[in-house]
């Protein structure tokens, strides 16, 4: 991601982008291609998180250039360039997820915790090793993006959306067109499921 | 209070959002109650593994733009023009 980084880091200035918007309203070919050449990257990094097949994200990023482009001239330059072009493409590829067909998930009752008659928990949580640490390790990362991908997908865009892209609850809410509640009953089942996931490799007893 | 209702309200009670009186049944279930304490650390952790996994070493993700993308896109420039 070193490129990618470095061109971010390169057109991140107030008054390069100013400049910039001005270039693209003018319809300046070099300002669109620095544009693209800059954000893609980052744009297709979310896209594939939210897709899983490559095509789908490629195809999601091309369409929110697209209507990145359409709308350039509305742009108000209150938030950054980047930020707005973000949200288009987490849009974008949020569509392209919702007329896909699903695919057979797990049942996320399955993978919650279950309690006692009394309320108390009916098998006790173990302790876990340094998560730091164990992130490190290419198969733990493995395990993770693994294990978010078996989530059923109103949980899992929940958590890429919140815990992954820190979007706030208000602006997840928006972006999947539900209420500030659903969001917050979506994302706590969501990382107790991927908790319920994660737990046989975790903890401190387990190799 | 019960496990159950603990694990309910977690996220209220890790994000500091409860009342002073309810923090205080929380603390007070956490302190006997070993399970609620290593759920507590697993579902923080859960979520920081996340990040790290996803965020900071995505290892799925290739290093290059993808230059056919990029003309792909200014190309769909040309045509909506
Ligand atoms: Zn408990």
């Amino acid at each position: 991601m070193a490129d990618a980084i470095s061109i971010e880091n390169n057109a991140a200035s107030p008054d390069d982008e100013g400049e910039l918007l001005a270039a693209l309203r003018a319809g300046d070919d070099a300002a669109y291609r620095s544009l693209v050449m800059t954000h893609t990257p980052a744009l297709l990094t979310v896209a594939r998180r939210i897709l899983s097949s490559e095509e789908d994200a490629r195809d999601a990023v091309q369409e929110a250039f697209v209507s990145a482009f359409k709308s350039i001239a509305r742009f108000e330059g209150g938030s950054k360039l980047s930020t707005w072009l973000h949200r288009i493409a987490v849009n974008a590829a949020l569509m392209k997820l919702r007329s896909r067909k699903r695919s057979q998930e797990t049942s996320i009752e399955e993978l919650l915790p279950t309690f006692r008659d009394d309320g108390h928990a009916s098998q006790p949580s173990s302790r876990w090793r340094d998560a730091a640490a164990e992130a490190q390790r290419r198969e733990v990362r493995d395990l993770v993006r693994q294990s978010i991908d078996r989530l059923p997908e109103i949980y899992r865009t929940v958590l890429l959306l919140r815990d992954i892209e820190e979007y706030s609850t208000e602006e997840t809410a928006e972006l999947l067109e539900i209420n500030a509640n659903a969001v917050k009953t979506r994302l706590h089942r969501a990382r107790q499921a991927l908790r319920s996931l994660l737990d046989p490799h975790m903890r401190e007893t387990s190799a | 209070m019960t496990c159950r209702e603990f694990i309910e309200f977690i996220e209220d009670y890790r994000s500091g959002k409860l009342p002073e009186a309810q923090r205080q049944a929380f603390d007070l279930h956490l302190g006997k109650c070993p399970s609620c304490v290593c759920y507590l650390d697993g579902y923080e952790k859960t979520i920081l593994l996340g990040r790290k996994s996803l965020c900071e070493g995505d290892d799925r993700i290739p290093e290059e733009v993808p230059a056919e993308l990029i003309e792909a896109i200014l190309a769909a420039r040309k045509k909506g023009e």
